[in-house]
């Protein structure tokens, strides 16, 4: 361990451990946080680093360890306890009561009363000056729920920045915020620094990391894995720390031809807001074409409205030259389509089935022998799924359950290849999947494409992006910003679209 | 780029129709019946659905409660009837030989029988409040499991009585004039509505307890990051509606002078269709004090109008069930036009 | 690129893969595991309308359709007396 200078921490975590039914949260996990700076917390899906700040918090009550703060040993019973004595936390998740004002939610737990009434006067200017001084022009009165997401963001860091904590812990602080946001952010968050605040700092983004952090930690498998000083990283060393091993390429070699257009949209506009509003493109047959924007710029809304199960308002699509509508998810993979969703264990498998019954339900009336299903011919296209995905597996009849994320999304994207589509709409298709094993994905999304199959894929990691797409769609708050070539964009480009409509 | 902002600014006409259906057919009905019967539009009349709807008003500012902490009660008419056979049984006239407390020969100070009444009602919302906030149960199972121990102790109750189960009527008078007299022409029943409405609009919009229930109905997630002792605030807001229970029922008894074991039968269901009529809707975290009292007003209106125009008694139950269904469907169809 | 892929053996690549897949997989269980206990702990309360999965079309049809069935019970309540 490289030993960061012994000085005084205002925040020290030691030894925690934390147990969950059949699972170690956390094992031996540590941070030490320095007053007055920003303590980067790194690691992947799964790596315990919100885990470990929930405990600190008082959300979870830590099985072993100690936590040490300004030199006394403390345990949270609550984040009410917490709150009251120094420590805010700026949740991953917006922790909002939509329907409720942006004052009311700031205030919830502390709200200014008026001889043991709530005085909605105060409540307005408090939040105000919070707003003043912080620079976000959002009316206090406004209801939360109508706000855009990065706003809705930007008010709960407000939140957390009104308790005045001398501990504030930021998870995924910037995941809906455009470019100027994050800057905004990093302006308050180093005044907070100027006064004093010790603060720690979740995030994946590692440029982002990189330029605001003092200190850097990395977990893995629950347990601390190293702490540096921000200086002396560079992305390659964190990726290093992060996955244990040298990763000497990340994206498959690409041997797909785009060739004549497959796939043309036309001023595509979803019935239901929020949705996608006049978007138009083309999909070429070999083509992966990728779709990027900040959460909450209505990708998926898009995959959803081009499948079929949104409905739309106006728009039309043609597939080699025809028109299709797609009405519903039947007509749409009768027309050739696929949808890849984004929350497989949700909206994808069957968790509680077979690998076979997995495989073969999308495809099930192809089986039908006018009473019964044909058993054979179930048990062919199981195999051809397991072969030609690749799909690591002791046998066609084991649950999905037990398989890890990546062969279940492999036995998905299996599943939408029997009933042979030319578009395949994958939505976060290697969303937390193990480093490595995003690699097999890949292999198998260029594959289709080398198949002359049309693949959209909606990513939010833009490495990915730009690894393996031909083109790159990118969506700002609904609209169509502007299309991209892969091999000449950049991230900052990419970036810059999404913002034009937000 | 114009079709897109009719969609967000204003609704088709095909969408405001749908959203307002149920009021459209409750005001067209109404009219009807005007149009058929001028003399329906009398004050009395008016007077008479209003005082008929207070005491099922202040039980729906109890219910409410429950339904923005996006829960529901399916006990609270049993709960009511419990209160009100217990304010009955302690205010028969010290004459009536049948009487269930022969041993009281002086009339009671009134103020005792109520604070029994919220009593027992408080205890049964505990429970209720338990099940939900500290085991996690969904308020529907509980409040129907309540539901049927208070009909059990409703009728333990009064079959305890000497003579066997007998209606606890012949009510003392004073109490009767204190429930049903008129002050200033206006029922006294109307003043106590609007006694309970203004002090519920207060908790509701100027405590930590009313903002707490709105979050904690909204986003109870929220509400516990924030600090909120979430189980707190919802046994609180039960046993708040314990409170208003006790009182609509210790009103209750002396409005309709006769509790059985019937009394209260489907009063929830009344109250439940009242609120959502009233926009308080179930998906939680939603609700006015006004917009309850119009809710329960207008649908003892068409209660009155039914029973005016002389609609066959069953069918009115057909109708009012179908009344609380639209109510709902209406609630769920917004909630998921939001979505 | 390309070229130190074929340097690899083969042999490798497969023992790589299969070190992946059990690293994987170890991690999905925890996540998911993980995810059960944090709602179990943070969930107070279960909203009975998050369950609902129906379209805005069917709701709008069954709006209609007993809408249209309150109106009918009140007519022949009418006229039926």
């Amino acid at each position: 361990m490289k030993a960061v200078s012994e000085e005084n921490y205002v925040l020290e975590m030691t030894d925690i451990e934390k147990q969950f039914p059949g699972v170690k949260a956390l094992d031996h996990a540590m941070l030490k946080l320095r007053p007055g700076t920003v303590h980067a917390l790194m690691g992947e899906n799964g790596a315990g680093k919100s885990t470990l700040m929930k405990c600190l918090f008082g959300i979870y009550k830590q099985d072993g360890g100690r936590i040490v703060i300004d030199g006394q040993e403390t345990s949270f019973s609550g984040p009410k306890n917490a709150l009251d004595n120094g420590v805010a936390m700026v949740h991953q998740e917006l922790n909002q009561v939509l329907k409720r004002s942006v004052m009311e939610n700031i205030w919830l737990g502390r709200f200014p009363k008026h001889y043991g009434l709530i005085s909605h006067k105060e409540m307005y200017q408090e939040t105000q000056k919070v707003f003043e001084e912080l620079e976000i022009p959002v009316n206090p009165r406004t209801i939360i729920g109508k706000l855009s997401v990065s706003q809705r963001q930007m008010v709960e860091i407000a939140k957390a920045v009104s308790y005045n904590a001398k501990i504030l812990v930021l998870d995924e602080p910037t995941s809906s915020l455009t470019q100027e946001e994050v800057e905004h952010l990093f302006r308050i968050i180093n005044k907070l620094r100027d006064k004093g605040v010790a603060m720690v700092y979740i995030s994946h983004k590692m440029e982002e990391i990189l330029r605001i952090s003092d200190d850097v930690t990395i977990m893995r498998d629950g347990k601390w894995i190293a702490t540096e000083r921000a200086e002396g990283l560079t992305t390659d060393k964190i990726i290093k720390l992060m996955v244990g091993r040298d990763l000497t390429e990340r994206f498959p070699p690409k041997n797909n031809n785009p060739s004549e257009v497959l796939l043309d949209v036309k001023n595509l506009t979803g019935k239901y807001m929020p949705s996608c509003i006049d978007v138009s493109f083309q999909l070429r047959k070999g083509e992966i074409l990728g779709v990027a924007g900040l959460v909450g710029s209505r990708r998926t809304e898009l995959l959803e409205t081009i499948f079929g199960i949104a409905h739309h308002e106006s728009g039309e699509m043609y597939m080699h030259g025809k028109q299709v509508v797609n009405k519903d998810a039947k007509t749409a993979i009768k027309n050739g389509f696929a949808l890849l969703t984004e929350e497989r264990r949700a909206t994808g498998i069957f968790g509680g089935m077979s690998i076979r019954f997995n495989s073969v339900i999308a495809n099930i009336k192809n089986y039908s022998n006018g009473f019964w299903l044909s058993n054979g011919k179930m048990k062919d296209d199981t195999k051809w799924v397991i072969d030609s995905m690749r799909v690591k597996t002791p046998s066609q009849k084991t649950h999905i359950r037990s398989l890890s994320g990546g062969n279940q999304q492999k036995v998905i994207l299996g599943r939408w290849l029997l009933t042979k589509p030319e578009v395949l709409l994958l939505d976060e298709p290697t969303r937390g999947i193990d480093v490595g094993a995003k690699y097999e994905i890949y292999q198998l999304i260029i594959d289709l494409a080398h198949e002359d199959k049309g693949v959209i894929v909606v990513s939010s990691e833009m490495p990915e992006l730009l690894g393996i797409c031909d083109r790159i769609l990118v969506m700002s708050n609904g609209h169509l910003a502007g299309i991209v070539d892969a091999k000449q964009t950049s991230q900052e480009e990419i970036m810059r679209l999404a913002a034009k409509f937000v | 780029m114009e079709k897109v902002e009719r969609m967000a600014n204003g609704k088709s006409w095909k969408e405001l129709l749908l959203d307002y259906a149920l009021y459209i057919i409750l005001i067209i009905m109404i009219i009807g019946v005007i149009v058929a019967d001028r003399s329906f539009l009398s004050m009395n009349n008016f007077l008479t659905i209003l005082a008929q709807a207070s005491t099922r008003a202040i039980l729906a500012l109890g219910v409410a409660g429950m339904i923005v902490l996006a829960g529901t009660d399916l006990s609270a008419g049993r709960i009511l009837g419990c209160g009100a056979a217990v304010s009955a049984s302690l205010l028969q006239s010290v004459t009536y030989s049948s009487r269930m407390y022969p041993g009281i020969t002086e009339p009671l100070p009134m103020i005792v029988p109520l604070l029994l009444s919220i009593i027992v009602c408080v205890a049964f919302c505990l429970l209720n409040g338990f099940g939900v906030a500290k085991l996690h149960m969904h308020a529907f199972i509980i409040s129907l499991g309540t539901q049927l121990i208070a009909y059990g102790v409703l009728c333990l109750y009064i079959d305890s009585q000497k003579g066997g189960a007998q209606p606890l009527a012949s009510l003392d008078a004073g109490y009767i004039q204190l429930v049903n007299g008129r002050l200033l022409g206006i029922p006294h029943l109307v003043y106590f509505m609007i006694i309970c409405a203004v002090i519920m609009w207060f908790i509701w919009n100027k405590t930590t307890l009313g903002k707490n229930m709105f979050a904690i109905g909204g986003n109870p997630e929220a509400a516990a990051v924030s600090g909120v002792n979430v189980a707190k605030n919802i046994m609180l807001i039960y046993l708040l509606a314990g409170v208003l229970y006790g009182i609509a029922a210790f009103l209750e008894a002396g409005r309709i002078q006769s509790v059985t074991t019937a009394t209260g039968t489907n009063y929830d269901l009344d109250a439940i269709s009242g609120c959502v009529i009233g926009g308080v809707s179930f998906s939680g975290g939603v609700g006015t004090i006004p917009g309850i009292l119009i809710g329960v007003i207008i649908l003892q209106v068409i209660n009155y109008s039914l029973y005016y125009l002389g609609v066959n008694a069953y069918l009115q139950y057909v109708i009012k069930g179908l009344i609380i269904i639209l109510a709902v469907a209406i609630d769920v169809r917004k909630y998921i036009a939001k979505k | 690129m390309s070229e130190s892929k074929e340097s690899l053996n083969q042999e490798e690549l497969q023992q790589r893969m299969q070190e992946l897949e059990q690293r994987e997989k170890v991690l999905e269980e925890k996540e998911s595991k993980l995810k059960k206990a944090e709602d179990r702990i943070t969930k107070a309360k279960y909203n009975l309308y998050e369950r609902i999965d129906v379209s805005l079309n069917t709701m709008n049809i069954v709006v209609a359709v007993i809408s249209l069935a309150l109106v009918a019970a009140i007519v022949i309540g009418i006229i039926y007396r």
